[in-house]
Order: structure tokens, then sequence, then C-alpha cells
């Protein structure tokens, strides 16, 4: 296991060395410069900022500058929020994004759950086919379709719940079911088929000619195995979520970080771009680093495997 | 583990009602009828203020709430015009119109009850100026003598011509007459700073709203970035018996949809809309326009040859129906354009450019360009115009306006042009650089007069992206800019501006407004044309 786990870590920093590096190259080769109003300045007046700001400088000086930088933790202060380190405007806005990933993934993987173990066991009866079709509709239809109509109907026509802002616990509602919507349909369809296939299996006809009551069956030995597909992919989803909340997060005015990713590209902030890219590129790596680690516990069998080689 | 299906079914059912429980007890409230105004103005803010910093604020949005808890020496009215704010009264000015002596009021304070004096002005002057504070509008400091120099790294802070005579008096002189001098100093890159304050924070001054010092209207009392800001009525403001509002409460939203169902739902007081839902409010009393000092035209780049002949710029600038295009692709207020200088530019001798030059563009007329067409093609020794390429943002309104042209320019003219829609940086870019047939080109003025829409046509000057190349037109310009005389100045400008209709360099299509929706019970916020959105001095929710 020690092994498995070290290799696991090297893999995590090489893995993020090499997104730092291709991001780096890649943003500034972006036409145009990080400056907000580069319109009505004149190129002399653009020429004067870029040296204060030493984008004058080749580009490798830069690039080993800023690597000296993140080892120090320093990930430079925005250029488009010239008073904000680009580390204090994460720390700010991440909590509300993941609260909403938080909050949408834990209510949909529950349902998603639900939906397709009713579906599996129920299989090809009616209770089967109304989950199958929830879970269509929800992967079909858009979020930037199905929050604005929710927005409209729950919060302006019918008043029940407020139309946007993140004010209260009730402002958390329609934009983390408009988040949920997608996640519910992935999980149930995949819960179903995997709980489908291992019923299917030998050794479920052994447990139940073995005696083995119906719910015995399915928590003891179908959960345990057809939940392992759902554990590989909860991780990405994760992240997907939370990162995701882009569009959400503008339809209800959510203070997350979920916008600051297309903004900082368009307006060519490099700071925050880098910064971005790297919380985020760090959570997915631990994120599947603990996927991995989960796996490992759940299925012994790829425990032992992996530690022998 | 042994979790039952009905166990997990219950505890989510219980979670999702009790939310839903929470959710009813809440809610917004609705406005009562019932007299008098402790209500909080609600508003919102299109993005996050990025700086509340005055020398380094760039954004309509950070210039927004710099108005109303800061204050400069000058404050626009109503109409338009300069009165006195932190000045005791309008400017005496000498030296042909160049040299500017302003006496600052009696008792007016910053929120720590140290005075405002005229040294924290020339403080904060040279510092917008000091290369080193990075800020985007020290251009229009440097206005003043010395300031380029200084800017620019030539020069010293000593010999930038502004100086605090004494606490109460303050004095500038400028490289050449500025007939709108005055009423720029309302812009808040010409507020004041207290030194010893910005220097206590250094790179943390005014980050945050405890890092702030106020001599406005209001007090930021809470700023939650990216998601709220909180106004408070500032009881050491020198004219706080006329401020009305107690409180006011500011969100951070910028989706269009997002502000109608707010406004709808009466969690918000105000909102900006655009096109799809201005149809259903336009005939309410909310609805209100604010025409602004924007325009969009088309730039014809001449060193394309077929771009190089007047009457061929002619023809697809008359091949346009503006009015049509205004309302189809704009559709919010905006005006179709009689000229290059928006409405409610004042020509800097107290009248409207507009009014003074009148309607100078040709009208929209098919048949005619068509012939120009077939005339300029000949001129310039062409049997066709080639296909080129049409450029804009990709924005909605770029990208609908960009086909708009192109199919106004196929079915007048039978003239081909592909469509090319980019991103807002790529397009300056290209702009800067000349690599372009036609672009599609937006300009807002940071100032009220007419030099701000046509300098950028002069042959030297780095905005001159079409590459026009007039000397008439160079010669008219640069004697306005060295005219003190108000009346020969506004005349030098608008003998300009008809050479630019004559010789079509670009194509204006759009004087832009916004539309507002504003609860019928909230009265006199003030909102302008162009630099910050609104104002709520003398704002009332009754």
């Amino acid at each position: 296991m020690y092994r498995f786990v070290l290799r696991r870590f090297a893999y995590m920093l090489i893995t993020f060395w090499m997104i730092v590096t291709v991001t780096f190259v890649l943003m500034h080769n972006l036409p145009g410069d990080p400056f907000a109003n580069s319109e009505k300045l004149s190129i002399e007046q653009r020429a004067l900022l870029a040296q204060e700001y030493g984008l004058d400088q080749p580009i490798f000086v830069q690039y080993k500058d800023y690597l000296i930088n993140i080892a120090q933790g320093d990930l430079g202060v925005s250029f488009a929020y010239p008073t904000r380190k680009v580390t204090e405007i994460i720390k700010q806005s991440f909590p509300a994004s993941a609260e909403l990933g938080m909050e949408s993934i834990v209510f949909s993987v529950i349902i998603g759950l639900i939906l397709g173990i009713t579906a599996a066991l129920k299989h090809n009866k009616s209770w089967d086919y109304s989950a199958m079709f929830i879970a269509i509709v929800g992967v079909s239809i858009p979020s930037f379709v199905l929050g604005p109509v929710l927005q409209y109907l729950v919060g302006v026509k019918w008043g029940i719940l407020p139309a946007a802002l993140w004010n209260g616990p009730s402002s958390r509602i329609l934009p983390a079911l408009t988040l949920s919507f997608m996640t519910i349909a992935i999980t149930a369809r995949m819960m179903r088929t995997s709980m489908l296939d291992v019923l299917h299996a030998d050794y479920i006809k052994t447990a139940r000619s073995k005696g083995l009551s119906q719910s015995a069956i399915v928590l003891k030995h179908t959960l345990r195995n057809a939940i392992l597909p759902i554990v590989t992919v909860l991780g990405p989803i994760t992240v997907n979520v939370i990162t995701g909340t882009l569009v959400v997060e503008q339809i209800f005015a959510i203070p997350g970080l979920g916008k600051y990713f297309v903004q900082a590209v368009y307006s060519n902030d490099y700071t925050l771009i880098m910064g971005l890219t790297i919380f985020y590129s760090l959570l997915l790596i631990v994120v599947m680093f603990l996927t991995d680690i989960a796996y490992g516990f759940i299925d012994p069998r790829i425990r032992l495997a992996k530690g022998r080689n | 583990m042994t979790i039952s299906k009905r166990f997990i079914a219950g505890i989510s059912t219980t979670a999702l009602l009790a939310t839903l429980l929470t959710g009813c007890g809440g809610g917004t409230t609705t406005p009562n009828s019932a007299g008098k105004s402790d209500k909080p103005l609600k508003m919102t803010l299109l993005a996050e203020p990025q700086a509340l910093d005055t020398s380094i604020a760039n954004a309509a949005v950070s210039f927004d709430i710099l108005n109303q808890i800061n204050e400069g020496l000058y404050r626009l009215g109503k109409d338009g015009e300069p009165i006195p704010a932190l000045a005791a009264a309008m400017p005496v000015i000498t030296n042909d119109g160049k040299t500017y002596t302003i006496k600052l009021r009696d008792n007016i304070k910053w929120s720590d009850d140290s005075p405002v004096t005229a040294k924290d002005f020339e403080y904060a002057w040279k510092r917008t100026l000091d290369p080193k504070t990075k800020a985007d509008y020290a251009f229009m400091v440097a206005w003043i003598k010395g300031g380029d120099a200084f800017m620019t790294g030539k020069g010293s802070a000593d010999q930038v011509q502004v100086k605090a005579i004494d606490d109460k008096t303050l004095t500038f002189t400028l490289e050449n007459p500025i007939p709108f001098m005055t009423a720029q100093l309302s812009f808040p890159v010409f507020f004041a700073e207290k030194q010893a304050f910005v220097e206590k924070y250094g790179d943390k001054y005014a980050a945050d709203a405890d890092k702030i010092l106020f001599d406005g209207p209001f007090t930021l009392t809470k700023w939650d970035h990216e998601q709220s800001l909180t106004l408070v009525k500032n009881e050491k403001y020198w004219d706080k018996a006329n401020v009305k509002l107690n409180q006011v409460d500011i969100q951070i939203a910028s989706d269009n949809n997002t502000l109608a169902n707010l406004y709808q739902s009466n969690a918000i007081d105000v909102a900006r809309i655009t096109r799809d839902q201005v149809d259903q409010w336009k005939a309410k009393p909310d609805y209100q326009i604010s025409p602004q000092l924007y325009i969009t035209y088309v730039e014809m780049n001449e060193s394309v040859p077929a771009l190089k002949n007047a009457k061929i710029r002619q023809a697809l600038a008359i091949a346009i129906d503006r009015s049509n295009l205004v309302d189809i692709v704009f559709h919010d207020g905006s005006q179709s354009p009689t000229g290059f200088v928006p409405n409610g530019t004042m020509n800097g001798n107290n009248k409207e450019f507009r009014k003074d030059a009148g309607d100078v563009l040709p009208k929209y007329d098919p048949a005619q360009a068509k012939t120009l067409l077939a005339e300029g093609l000949k001129e310039a020794g062409l049997t066709s115009f080639p296909t080129l390429k049409f450029t804009g943002d990709d924005t909605e309104d770029g990208k609908k306006a960009l086909e708009y042209i192109q199919g106004q320019w196929k079915q007048n003219l039978g003239v081909n042009v592909t469509v090319e829609s980019i991103p807002h940086k790529l397009r300056i870019e290209r702009g800067q650089t000349h690599q372009f047939d036609l672009l599609l080109f937006n300009w807002g003025a940071d100032y009220n007069d007419p030099m701000t829409f046509l300098d950028c046509h002069e042959s030297k000057s780095s905005f001159n992206e079409s590459q026009f190349k007039d000397p008439q037109f160079d010669e008219l310009i640069e004697k306005a800019k060295a005219e003190a005389d108000g009346a020969k100045r506004a005349q030098y400008l608008v003998e300009a501006e008809k050479i630019l209709a004559q010789k079509m360099p670009v194509a204006p299509v759009n004087f832009r407004a916004y539309s507002y929706l504003v609860k019928p019970n909230v009265k006199n916020i003030l909102f302008f044309p162009y630099g910050s959105e609104w104002d709520l001095k003398n704002a009332s929710v009754e």
C-alpha cells in the first residue's frame, strides 16, 4: 500500500508541473494584453504598463520567476483586481461554489442512487421506465434553460423562493436543483446498469440459492459491488460540478469561483488564469488520488494487485 | 453497514421539506404604500468593482461606488453641468484658459475627522501620474503641464504643475486650454487622497471597506467581494442635509434575465435591461432611457485598395438602413446616428454639439449607393468589389450587427463580405495593428466633449485604425486643440466633422443608450451619459 501511495503521489507532482507549464505557454500566446482598458491606451502607454509589470521580460525569465513564486505559495496579484491577491480571490469565492456544488452532489447522488437502484430492482416495470425517463429529461435539459425557467416560475411567478442572489438558506435551493439534474441522470443510469450487471452475476445466484433474503442480497453483496463505477466517476463528477457552476452562478448571481474562469481568459488576466488553473488541477489531482485510494479500500483485489506490482 | 432504502428515502425527503419550509419563511418584502423612506434602496452592479482606489479605478462599476463614497471638487448636476462640491465656487480661470485656481469649501472632512485639504488633491494627482501606480486613467491627469513627462518617466513629480498654495487653495496649469476641464474634475481620477492613510495601507489601500477614507455622501460599511456592498449615509458629509437615503444595498448580478426577474420579484429597485425585455416594459412608468456618449461604427481600412476610394466608402455607408438596424439589433432606446459625435455631447461652448452641427450623415439611399459604388470602382480602376472580411466582437449585439450589415450590403449593393466574430481582446489587437478589412468598432467617451470622438481620426493618432489621412481635417483638429475661445473652437470641430461626413473614413451605425427599470416610488436617481452610470446623492425611496 505504501509504495502504491508514493507512486501515485509522484505522478501527481509530474502531472501538476505539466499542467502549469502548458497553461503558461498557451496563455502567453493569447492575443492582446492583460490591461482592462487597452482600447483606450495608446501603444506607448501600454508599453509603459507592460514594463512596470515585467511583461517585457523574455518568456523564460517570466516562467522561472513564476515557478519560484508558486513554490513559495505566492500566486501573484490579479491584473483585473489590482488590490487583491489571487490566493485571496480564490479563498473568498471558492466557498460559495463549493457549498453549491456539495449541496447539489449530496442531493443528486442520493436521488440518483435511489432512482437507479429502484429501476434495477423493478427492472422493465413501470418504476424502471419512469426512473429512466426522469434521468433522460435531466441529462437533456441544459442548465441555462432549466435555471431561468425555475427562476421565473418559482422565483417570480409563484414567488415561493428567491429568484436569485445568495442570501440565506432558501436561496440555495433553486441553483442546487438546477445543477443536480445532470448528476442525478448520470448516477441513476450508471447505478441501474451496474446493479443489473451484478444482479445477474454467478455469485448472486449462489447467494440466492443459499437462501439469503432479498434485502441481504441487495445490501450486503450487490450494492458494494455495483457502487464501484460510481465511486470512480464521483471524483471527476464532484470537481466538474464545482467548476461547472459557472452557468448557474451567472444565472442566480452567486458569488462563486465559476465566472472567474471565463472572465479571466477574456481579459487576459495572466495571474488569475494561472492561479485558477493551478487551483482546479490541484483539486482534480487530489480528488483522483483519493479516489484511487478509496478504490483500493472498497475492492481489496485492486489494492493487492497494485501492491504486488 | 445496513442502511435501508427506506431510511435513505426518509432522510432526503425530510431534508428537502426542511429547506423548503425555511424558504417559505423568508422571502422578499413588497414595497409598502405608507410614506417614509427609511427603507434601503436596493441597487445592483454588473460586476465587482475592480478597485476602489481613485487612482487606479478604471471601470464604470468602480466609478459608480466612488461617486457615492468620495467626492471631487465638482459634481455633475441633472443637466450634466458641474456644480461646486468640495470646491467652494466655480474655478478662477486665467492664462488663456490654462490656469485654474480653486478654493475649497469650509468644513469638509474625511471620515476620520481630519480636514480635506488642497494638499490631498495635489498628492492624489501626482500619485496617479507616478508610473509605479500603473493607473489606466493617468492620461487624463497628464493634461496638466509636466504631467505627461512624469507619467512616461521623463520628468519628476515636482515638475508637474499642480500645487496646493495653502490648505484651502489648489492651482494647476494645463498644457492646452480644455473647455470641459471643470466638468472633468468630477471624474474619480481627480478626487483627493490622504497621503498618510494611503501609505499606511500600501498595497492594500482601498482593498476592503475598512481601508478607505470617505468624504462623499455615503460611507461603505460592508463589502463582501463579488457579492454585495452596503452604503450608509455619511454623517460627516458637508451636504448631508440634502442626502435623503439612509442606506443603499448593492448586489452584484450580471445576467440580464436575472436582473429583470429580480426586479419583477421586488428584490431590487433598479435594473438595466436589454432588447429582449424592452417590449414588455416600455409602456410602463418603470421604463427609462439613458442615452450614452457612445458610438458604434464600421471602420474601413484604407490600406485595402478597394477601401481607399471615398466614394466606395460613402456607398458602403449609405447602403445601411441605420434606423432599422438600431431597432432590430439594439432595440433599447439606442438611436440612429446623425453624425460622428453622439447626441448629448456638449461642444465646449455651452451648447449641444449635435444641435449645433445638425444632421451631417447622408441618408440611407440604396440607389445612390449603387451609383457611388460604380463611380468609385471606376475611379479606383477596379472591375468589381472584392470579397472582404468584416470583423467584430463575438458579443450578442456584435454578431447581430455584423449579420445585419452583411445582409444590407448584399441586398443593396450586391457586395459580399465574410463575417468574423472574435473575442474582444483579439478584436482590439486587430484594430490597433490594422490587421482587418472592415471592423465593427465601439467607442465610449471619457469626457463630455466632441474631441474624444474626433481626434481619433487624426492621421497621427494611435487610435486611427482606418489609417485615414486628410491634412485639412488634421489642421482643424490642431487649431481646435490650441484654441481658448469656446465659440471658435466649437466651429472648428463642426467643420472637421463635415469633412468626415464627406470622406467617410468610418460609417456610424449606432448612438447607444441604456434602458432602465426604476420602481416608481424611487425618485431622483441621476443617470449619466458617460463615466459612472448613476448618482444617488439626492435619491429617495418613498
